[in-house]
């Protein structure tokens, strides 16, 4: 068990080296400071990290006086990252609790001096997680929240920053903490045996369970007490007193499902938001019987999305989803199809050519509604052609990774369908025919600067946003930070109409949610792209001014 | 978008371990129930508020609802919480074999029957249909602590370092593996606390975070001197288990202030590169597993990805004897694509030209013996390694009309080992082609393909059984294994083991006729009942069987003993 464990801790791990023995190889030099003080910190890791598709990265320690030297990196664009022990783990001209920093671009031989990487002090929140009756709750999951500078308007998302489970006292100290705003959650583990799904032994009354429970004692994360921290601070005394509500049973049959049901599907029980959210709360999981029978216990009131997942080695792609509803009793007797897996087969030509040579990309069909995930996707051979095998039964938008540099997508379709901008339906058809996805290179391009009290800003992230806003185009919406000198660029965008926005922080999936992007239309440039034309603009950085 | 992607995964993961069918029991007449006491060993005092589990021991008998060993589902289980006479009660339960686990913060978590920090699950109970098993009694004993704080060589306190209670077993000193009770990661602090343990002698091992945690990369700036690293420590402050402090610790005790100071030692570079991996390069990965049975604790190996030209640089490697193993990236499961041996001392090992195998696939059909039927056989096909861990192994079901197929198999010598089989029944054959792989095992290390295997089945088992006494009072919850006589690492097919039940009785069906040995572990003993080694310093202590076709031979089995203080 330990063994397997140890495995998955060192498969998890990703970065290796090479030996750069260019000529051309660059230089990197520099030093750590400490934020408030500019005093040299020593002893810290310094990591430079290839961008995107450069496997490489090298790891160097700062000496007495802070400095750190990269030697023989080939050029290329980086993100370099610094961490020490009672400091906040940072990404180079990172926004503090942003993981994404600016990247570094060292051009062919260039020996790149005088860099200067501050470390803020971390802050820390220290507690204590009891139960109704007070007693230390151990091994209770604390999760440190980040509210972000979009929070209040009931947009953005709170990003974990740190967590931890409580000790067998109760306590929890979570560190390494940028100064900010955070709420604190704890959720009870249910026991060492877990991975049991334990049922009361006797089932008179409404069942109660622990549920997660947010800094001082609410399930609601919009009741929470929000805790600021400054820099280097330390913040004791954090009781937290788990609560319990009364949680449900959903259950029901799923048809369509074959011989052995239970070794080839499992369900799960996803909070009804279209986007991951930190605050899902009370869903649950569990496996399907020989009958096709499930039943998933312990579920809090809530919107959930019923999903079904395929067991096939390696992959679960989600097979059915249903929208569940559960208000003050249990859900029984529904009634799941799980259509037999269908498998979608298609090309990916250039526009005005037949012959298709060194093709790459990845297309994924997302939901067009619901959660989204375990998406069923195929990654484009050199011939074009791709090939999803068990597809599940549901509407879903298309999107696209990793096309060939200088493309975007400007038709697809399946048959005679326009599947791009309509979306797919698979509900209900037997057969998909085909699909017949066409790039161009006639795209146009944008870019432009971020500015900040008529400065540069660097490390900004900025989102392309089709106008009208289209959730169901996510190939349309694109971002990218801003560089060292506050600049951006889009290329290879379909033309068409857009708005831009600067933001402080990253804002994640939120830039699909048109009821948050409404809140800022004001803010945003509009930028009309055309066949191969360049638009620029200059942008603030949108505030949130509530 | 990391952010969303680390939320994505969080969410993942529950369904990725899903787990039980939460199926409520059902209200019948044969439906039973189960219900005890749960008391403080020392004091006698009822516990409160303790969490009782039961979970239905899988397959066989009925209570299992679902899954059969090596199936991804888990058998149903059920909790309840003792009331403040520490009574505690589980009300229609199916007819079956379950077992019973009881937790509390503050208490060493403890099955029935088993002694705390054995690391045994305690004996089965079974339940017939209607009965009402009343009065059981759990004993619990206070959990000890460990607590302290990692410094390193300048005394400066280490965020992250892995701290592990590894327990001195009973058995420990003739090869039996110290068993970890317990681990913390130390925090910004450098302090630790290791709860939840049982009374005995622990040795503390300390590992910093590296690899995926701590410092990645390598260093650029190369200077002349020798690199080091923080590596595996013991408490107080040695490399070398052997010369670690053990910690004793009593029921209840907390033992503070243990202070570990972090050791660097010399560690090398193991480079080299892959041929044959294509394009599956890129995701795929080399993994250094030290040779023998993995210490516990002990990190000194090493990982690294594979660059799209098929080089490799695993950094960080302590000296010693390695395997490296190589994973080819794919749709899933990473399969093992080779196996080199490596030893490390005292320089870098470069150079290294790994030729790699193309994906390789299994076939095969299982059959009953003389009517050569092959319907509705249950049980899953699986392999071990002839060497070295067992590590990423395939398994799969058989089908129903008996057939199987196993995806990207490892490319090494492997011995196959049938899991699962409906009662009664043992492999009497395989082979592979015209080649007998039971008792040869299979090499695929260098095959182009392999031909189908065939394994044929026999229900003329013998049939074992008896009960542990230990000075005529009976022994639940100890470990038995049976093994067979010679003892044959290469046929783990043969190799079995249970928990005695609350009668101290245990039996096994489905064995091969031939010679084996049983022996009654006070203790678990994990997979050290393989070892040759291990197994011939107790060699006095087994008690011999001869198993006939269709026989069924009683033995009353002691325990092992444990050793004296010191022994060799």
């Amino acid at each position: 068990m330990t063994v397997l464990a140890i495995l998955g801790l060192l498969a998890a791990s990703a970065l290796s080296a090479q030996q750069p023995s260019q000529q051309d190889a660059c230089r990197l030099e520099g030093r750590i400071l400490h934020h408030t003080t500019g005093q040299p910190i020593r002893k810290a890791t310094v990591t430079l990290i290839g961008a995107a598709g450069q496997r490489q990265s090298w790891a160097a320690t700062s000496g007495d006086g802070g400095g750190f030297l990269f030697e023989n990196i080939p050029p290329g664009r980086y993100q370099l990252a610094a961490e020490r022990n009672g400091f906040v783990r940072q990404s180079y001209g990172a926004r503090a609790g942003s993981p994404v920093g600016t990247p570094i671009t060292l051009d062919t031989g260039q020996r790149m001096e005088g860099l200067e990487f501050k470390l803020t002090p971390q802050a820390v929140i220290v507690g204590k997680v009891v139960d109704e009756e007070g007693e230390p709750v151990t091994g209770s999951q604390i999760m440190v929240l980040r509210q972000g500078a979009y929070q209040r308007t009931g947009g953005g998302r709170m990003a974990p920053s740190g967590g931890q489970a409580s000790n067998d006292l109760g306590e929890f100290r979570v560190a390494n903490l940028a100064p900010g705003r955070y709420i604190v959650s704890a959720t009870s583990r249910g026991g060492m045996f877990r991975g049991r799904r334990a049922i009361r032994a006797s089932s008179e009354g409404p069942e109660e369970r622990q549920v997660t429970t947010y800094y001082p004692g609410v399930t609601n994360a919009a009741s929470a007490t929000a805790i600021e921290v400054a820099p280097g601070q330390e913040v004791p005394g954090i009781l937290i007193q788990i609560r319990k509500a009364q949680v449900f049973h959903v259950s029901g049959r799923l048809s369509g499902v074959g011989e052995n049901p239970s070794r080839s599907f499992r369900i799960s029980l996803m909070p009804r938001t279209r986007f991951a959210s930190p605050f899902g709360r009370g869903g649950g999981f569990g496996v399907v019987q020989p009958d096709g029978t499930f039943d998933i216990q312990g579920v809090q009131a809530g919107s959930y999305d019923l999903c079904v997942f395929r067991m096939i080695q390696g992959r679960q792609p989600m097979a059915a989803r249903v929208p569940v509803v559960v208000s003050g009793a249990n859900v029984e007797g529904l009634l799941v199809p799980v259509g037999a897996p269908l498998v979608l087969t298609g090309t990916v030509k250039m526009e005005n050519s037949e012959e298709i040579t060194g093709m790459r990309g990845n297309i994924m069909l997302r939901p067009s509604e619901g959660f989204a995930m375990n998406n069923a996707s195929a990654n484009v051979q050199a011939d074009g052609t791709f090939r999803m095998e068990s597809v599940g039964r549901d509407k879903y938008s298309l999107t696209f990774f990793r096309l060939p540099d200088g493309t975007f997508v400007r038709s697809a379709r399946m048959g005679n369908l326009e599947v791009l901008d309509k979306g797919l339906d698979l509900t209900l058809v037997e057969v998909a025919p085909p699909i017949e996805i066409v790039l161009s290179t006639k795209g146009g391009m944008v870019d432009g600067t971020v500015v900040v009290d008529g400065q540069p800003a660097p490390g900004r992230p900025v989102t392309l946003i089709p106008e009208p806003m289209r959730p169901d185009r996510p190939d349309l919406f694109k971002t990218a930070n801003t560089d060292q000198s506050g600049a951006f660029s889009f290329s290879a965008i379909a033309p068409g109409e857009y708005t831009l926005y600067a933001w402080e922080e990253n804002i994640d999936d939120s830039l699909f949610d048109p009821d948050f992007i409404k809140l800022f239309s004001d803010k945003g440039k509009r930028v009309t792209v055309r066949e191969n034309g360049q638009s620029g603009a200059q942008l603030t950085v949108v505030k949130d001014e509530r | 978008m990391t952010t969303s992607l680390t939320l994505s995964l969080l969410l993942l993961a529950p369904v990725l371990t899903a787990q039980q069918p939460a199926t409520p029991p059902q209200s019948n007449q044969d439906s039973g129930r189960i219900a005890g006491k749960v008391t403080h060993q020392l004091s006698g005092q009822p516990i409160r508020r303790a969490n009782v589990t039961v979970q239905s021991m899988p397959g066989r008998s009925g209570a299992g609802q679902t899954g059969s060993l090596g199936s991804l589902s888990m058998p149903p289980s059920f909790t309840a919480s003792t009331e403040d006479g520490g009574q505690f009660s589980f009300e229609n339960l199916p007819a079956g074999r379950y077992f019973l686990r009881v937790e509390r913060t503050g208490f060493v978590p403890t099955g029935f029957g088993a002694r705390p920090g054995s690391g045994n699950m305690g004996g089965p109970i079974t339940l017939t249909p209607g009965q009402r098993l009343e009065d059981l009694s759990i004993k619990m004993l206070p959990q000890a602590v460990i607590a302290g704080k990692v410094v390193d060589e300048e005394g400066e306190p280490v965020l992250g370092v892995q701290i592990m209670a590894l327990r001195q077993g009973r058995y420990r000193t003739r090869g039996g593996r110290a068993m970890p009770m317990g681990s913390h990661s130390s925090n910004d602090l450098g302090e630790f606390r290791v709860a939840n343990l049982a009374p005995g002698r622990y040795t503390l091992s300390a590992s910093a975070r590296r690899g995926p945690f701590g410092p990645r990369g390598r260093a650029s700036a190369r200077s002349e001197a020798p690199e080091e690293q923080l590596v595996t420590t013991y408490y107080p402050g040695v490399t070398d288990m052997a010369s670690a402090a053990p910690i004793e610790v009593t029921a209840g005790q907390e033992v503070n202030g243990i202070l570990i100071q972090l050791r660097k030692a010399r560690v090398y570079r193991v480079s080299g590169r892959l041929s044959g991996l294509g394009e599956a390069a890129t995701r795929s990965f080399v993994n250094l597993y030290p040779k023998g049975r993995l210490p516990m604790g002990f990190m000194g190996g090493g990982m690294a990805q594979i660059l799209p030209d098929g080089s490799f640089e695993i950094q960080g490697v302590q000296p010693g004897s390695y395997h490296l193993h190589v994973y080819r990236g794919g749709n899933g499961r990473q399969a093992m694509a080779a196996r080199v041996p490596v030893e490390v001392a005292g320089a870098n090992v470069e150079g290294l030209v790994i030729p790699v195998g193309n994906p390789l696939s299994l076939t095969g059909i299982v059959r009953m013996e003389g009517s050569e039927e092959s319907q509705n056989i249950q049980g899953h096909i699986g392999f071990r390694p002839s060497e070295g861990m067992p590590m990423n192994m395939p398994s799969t079901a058989i089908k129903a009309d008996g057939t199987f197929v196993l995806e990207s198999v490892p490319r090494d010598k492997m011995h196959l080992q049938v899991m699962g089989l409906p009662e009664g029944l043992y492999v009497r054959s395989a082979r592979m082609g015209s080649q007998n792989i039971l008792d040869k095992g299979l090499d695929l290390t260098l095959v182009e393909s392999a031909p189908p295997l065939e394994i044929f089945l026999s229900a003329k088992s013998g049939t074992v059984s008896g009960a542990v006494l230990n000075d005529k009072e009976v022994v639940p919850g100890s470990m038995i294994t049976l093994i067979p006589e010679p003892i044959r690492a290469d046929r783990p097919d043969l190799f079995k083991t249970a928990n005695s039940d609350e009668q101290g009785a245990f039996s096994f069906k489905g064995v091969a006729p031939g010679e084996y040995k049983l022996y009654a572990w006070d203790e678990m003993i994990f997979d050290a009942f393989f070892d040759p080694e291990f197994m011939k310093a107790f060699a006095g202590s087994g008690k011999r069987v001869k198993i006939q076709e269709n026989g069924h031979e009683r033995v009353e089995l002691t325990l092992v003993k444990e050793e004296s203080a010191g022994a060799q």
